[in-house]
C-alpha cells in the first residue's frame, strides 16, 4: 500500500511535467492522484527523470532516446514503481510484506519496464497523430478545415483516402466551399491565338508557377460541341459549336460538362448583335442560367424594335424565350454579366441591362459626361472584383487612359483611375508607343490592387494600376487539346486578334448543381475581345 | 455574457468575476476574467447551468494550448482592440507548427469557440496547401484505402491539379 501510492503519484507527476500530450486512450480520469503521500528521495529521483524524459522527448521528438530513458528510468521506478494503472495485476503483489516485495521487484523489472516502455512507444509513435486522428476522425472539425482549402489543393487531396474523396465531391461541400470563398483572383487566361490562321487555344497563367488546366477534356464531346469558347461567368465557362446551335456548360476546375438541349426558339439564329452568356453568381444560388441575346431590328416583321433572349435556367433544364422591346439606339456587342443582370451599351449613351432573374430589360440614360466612345475606341468592358469597368481610348495608339466604374444603381460612369503606360512600358519594353490590347483586369494578389493583363508588341504584361509596376509573363503555353501549330514569336497584339480569353480561379470552388453533379467550377471567360476581332 | 443573478448563485466562489480553468493533462491552473472565459460556449453551458464549480477541470486540453486559447479569448474580449490588432493577434496565436495547430484546434472545437476555430482551421489548411497528398496522409494517420488503379483514376481526372507534385 505505502509503495502504490507514491507510483500514482510519480505517473502524474509525470504527467505534470510532461506538456507532451497525454492522449484521451491513456484515461486521464484515472491517473489523478488518490491522496497525499510522503516524497521519500526515490520519488525525487524518479520524478526528475520523468521530467527529463519529457523534456527530451518534447525536444527532441525521438524514439531512440526515449527508450533509453524509459528504460532507466524503469530500472529506477522498479523500487517504487507500481504500474497500478498499466499492470492491474501487480496490486497483488504489492499489498504483500516489503521484503516479499523486494525480492518480486527484480524479477518485475522487466515485466513492467517492457510494459511501460511498449506505452511510451506508442504513444511518441502515435503522438502526432492520436490528435490528428481525432481531427480527422471527426467529420465536421476535418470538414472546417477542408472548406479553408484553395480548390486546387482540394483536387489533389481528393487521393488520400476514398472518406476524404466523398467528403469532398459532396455537392452540398462544394456549395458551402463557394460561399466561403466568394472572392476568388483570377490566376489564368486562355486566349485564341491567330484564330483566322491557326485557331490554336493558348493559356497564360497569371500566377507564373503553375499551368492553366488543359481543356483536353472537351474533346469526348466531338469537334462540333467545342470549337469556341463564348462565354465564362465565376468559374463556370460556355462552349459551342460554329452554329452557335449547342452549348455545353463546363467546370475547368473539375473538367466536367452538361451539353444543354438546344434551344426551340430560332429566332436568334440569323440575327443580329448575337450573344450567349453565362449568368452565374454562387454567392446566391448554386444554379447558372445561360441566356441568349439577340437584337431584331427588322421592320418588316414588326414595327419597332426587339430583344429575342432565350434563357436556359439549370434548375429546370429547359429553355424559355421571350421577346422583348429595346430601347433605342443601336447597341453595342460588348456585353457583360455583372451584378446578376447582363449589361451593354449603346450609341446613344444609353445603358442596357437585361435583369436575369426578374427577367426585364431596363435602358438608362447616362450623363453626357464622361461620354461613351464608339465599340471601336472601346478596349476593355468588364466585371473585377465586382466592378464594372470600362477603358476606352481615342487613339488606338494611346497610352494614357481612364479606367471608369459603374455605380451600382447603372446611372452613371465614374473615373476611378487615370493610367499611363508609357513611362513604365518604355522603361521595361523599350518602346514609346504601341498598340495594346487589354486582355483582361484582374485583382492582385492581394485582393484588392487593380492589375491589367496587357498584351503589348508580342509580349504579355501584368500592369499593377495602384503600384504603377509592370511584371512580364511568360510565353504562351499551347493548349494540349489543340494540335500546336508553328509558333509566331512576335505575337502582334490585337491586330492579329485574339478572340476571346478565358481565366480559371482555382481558389474558387463553384458549384452549380443541376442534373449531374456539377461542382468547383473556376473559371472565367469573356468574348468580347474577340467580337472586336469581326469588325 | 453571464447574467448577473448567475454570478450570484456562484456565490460560494470567493471572486465572482473569474473562474478558474485546470488543464486536467498537467493539472497547471489559469484564472480568467468571467466574461473572458464564457466566450467558450462549453463554458458558459456550464456556467448557465450551474454546473462549474469553483475550479474549471478541462480535460484532454494540455496547459501550453490552454494558455493560447486564453491569450485568444482575451484579446477579443477586449471592446477596445480593433479588427487589424486582433487579426494580428490571431495570426501571432496560429504562427505555431501543424502539431500544435492540431492540439489547438481540437481545444478550440471542444470548447466551441468559433473564431478560434476558424482562424486556426485556415491556418491548418495554409499549412497543408501546398503539401503532396502523400504528406497530408502522413500528417493526418489517415490511411490508404485506394488499390493502386482506384489511386491513379482519381487522379487522373484531375491530372493538373498535380503538376509538380509527386
Amino acid at each position: 500500500m505505502f509503495l502504490r501510492l507514491p507510483g500514482i503519484e510519480a505517473l502524474n507527476y509525470w504527467l505534470i511535467e510532461a506538456p507532451a500530450k497525454v492522449t484521451s486512450k491513456q484515461r486521464p480520469g484515472q491517473l489523478l492522484s488518490e491522496g497525499d503521500d510522503s516524497r521519500d528521495i526515490t520519488i525525487k529521483r524518479l520524478q526528475a527523470q520523468l521530467a527529463e524524459m519529457a523534456q527530451i522527448m518534447i525536444d527532441n521528438r525521438l524514439m531512440k532516446l526515449l527508450l533509453g530513458i524509459s528504460e532507466s528510468m524503469a530500472k529506477h521506478s522498479s523500487e517504487s514503481y507500481n504500474g497500478g494503472y498499466m499492470s492491474p495485476e501487480t496490486d497483488k503483489d504489492t499489498g504483500g510484506d516489503q521484503e516479499v516485495e523486494e525480492n518480486k521487484e527484480t524479477k518485475m523489472a522487466k515485466q513492467i519496464s517492457r510494459k511501460r516502455r511498449i506505452l511510451a512507444i506508442g504513444y511518441m509513435l502515435s503522438e502526432h497523430s492520436l490528435e490528428a486522428e481525432e481531427v480527422v476522425n471527426n467529420v465536421d472539425l476535418l470538414t472546417e478545415i477542408l472548406l479553408c482549402l484553395p480548390a486546387k489543393s482540394l483536387l489533389r487531396l481528393k487521393s488520400v483516402s476514398k472518406h476524404w474523396l466523398s467528403l469532398i465531391s459532396d455537392p452540398q461541400f462544394a456549395f458551402n466551399h463557394t460561399r466561403r470563398n466568394p472572392n476568388s483572383l483570377i490566376s489564368g487566361l486562355y486566349v485564341y491565338y491567330k484564330p483566322w490562321v491557326t485557331n490554336e487555344r493558348r493559356s497564360i497563367s497569371l500566377n507564373g508557377d503553375s499551368k492553366c488546366p488543359t481543356l483536353a477534356f472537351l474533346h469526348r464531346f466531338g469537334e462540333g460541341m467545342t470549337d469556341k469558347l463564348v462565354s465564362s461567368c465565376n468559374g463556370l465557362f460556355l462552349c459551342s459549336n460554329d452554329r452557335k446551335m449547342r452549348y455545353l456548360a463546363c467546370n475547368l476546375t473539375t473538367q466536367k460538362c452538361t451539353a444543354l438541349p438546344e434551344p426551340r426558339s430560332r429566332s436568334h439564329r440569323s440575327r443580329y448583335h448575337f450573344g450567349a452568356y453565362l449568368a452565374f453568381d454562387p454567392s446566391k444560388s448554386p444554379h447558372y442560367k445561360v441566356v441568349l441575346v439577340s437584337y431584331d431590328d427588322s421592320y418588316l416583321v414588326s414595327p419597332g424594335t426587339f430583344y429575342d433572349i432565350d434563357i436556359y435556367p439549370s434548375k429546370t433544364a429547359s429553355w424559355k424565350h421571350m421577346r422583348l422591346t429595346a430601347p433605342p439606339g443601336v447597341s453595342y456587342l460588348r456585353r457583360v454579366f455583372w451584378n446578376g443582370a447582363i449589361h451593354w451599351m449603346s450609341q446613344e449613351n444609353i445603358h442596357i441591362r437585361f435583369d436575369v432573374d426578374a427577367e426585364n430589360l431596363m435602358g438608362t440614360a447616362l450623363p453626357s459626361i464622361p461620354r461613351i466612345l464608339s465599340e471601336k475606341q472601346i478596349r476593355y468592358f468588364g466585371e473585377c472584383g465586382g466592378d464594372l469597368l470600362l477603358i476606352q481610348t481615342r487613339m488606338c495608339h494611346a497610352m494614357k487612359f481612364r479606367i471608369l466604374t459603374m455605380d451600382k444603381d447603372c446611372s452613371r460612369w465614374n473615373v476611378k483611375y487615370w493610367v499611363n503606360l508609357k513611362p513604365v512600358i518604355s522603361g521595361i519594353l523599350g518602346i514609346t508607343s504601341s498598340f495594346f490590347s487589354v486582355l483582361s483586369v484582374v485583382n492582385g494578389a492581394n485582393g484588392k490592387d487593380l492589375v491589367l493583363v496587357l498584351a503589348v508588341t508580342g509580349n504579355f504584361v501584368l500592369y499593377n494600376v495602384d503600384c504603377k509596376t509592370l511584371k512580364a509573363l511568360p510565353e504562351l503555353q499551347p493548349d494540349e487539346s489543340h494540335e500546336p501549330g508553328e509558333m509566331t514569336k512576335n505575337l502582334e497584339a490585337y491586330e492579329d486578334v485574339i478572340i476571346g480569353y478565358t481565366a480559371y480561379l482555382p481558389k474558387q470552388l463553384n458549384v452549380s448543381v443541376n442534373l449531374e453533379e456539377f461542382w468547383g467550377v473556376s473559371y472565367y471567360f469573356d468574348e468580347n475581345i474577340g467580337t472586336l476581332g469581326f469588325h | 455574457m453571464a447574467s448577473a443573478p448567475e454570478n450570484e448563485k456562484n456565490a460560494s466562489a470567493p471572486e465572482k468575476k473569474t473562474l478558474t480553468l485546470k488543464s486536467m493533462i498537467n493539472n497547471e491552473e489559469f484564472v480568467v476574467d468571467e466574461h473572458v472565459a464564457l466566450q467558450s460556449v462549453t463554458i458558459k453551458n456550464m456556467v448557465d447551468s450551474d454546473c462549474a464549480g469553483d475550479v474549471i477541470p478541462v480535460p484532454t486540453i494540455s496547459g501550453e494550448i490552454l494558455a493560447l486559447v486564453i491569450e485568444y479569448c482575451k484579446n477579443h474580449a477586449n471592446p477596445s482592440a480593433s479588427e487589424d490588432d486582433l487579426k494580428k493577434a490571431d495570426a501571432g496565436i496560429v504562427a505555431k507548427d501543424i502539431y500544435t495547430l492540431i492540439d489547438l484546434v481540437l481545444a478550440a472545437n471542444f470548447l466551441d469557440i468559433k473564431g478560434l476555430l476558424e482562424v486556426t482551421s485556415q491556418k491548418i489548411a495554409d499549412s497543408i496547401k501546398d503539401l503532396p497528398h502523400q504528406d497530408v496522409r502522413e500528417i493526418f494517420g489517415v490511411e490508404n484505402d485506394y488499390t493502386p488503379e482506384e489511386e491513379a483514376a482519381v487522379r487522373a481526372e484531375h491530372d493538373w491539379a498535380f503538376e509538380g507534385f509527386p
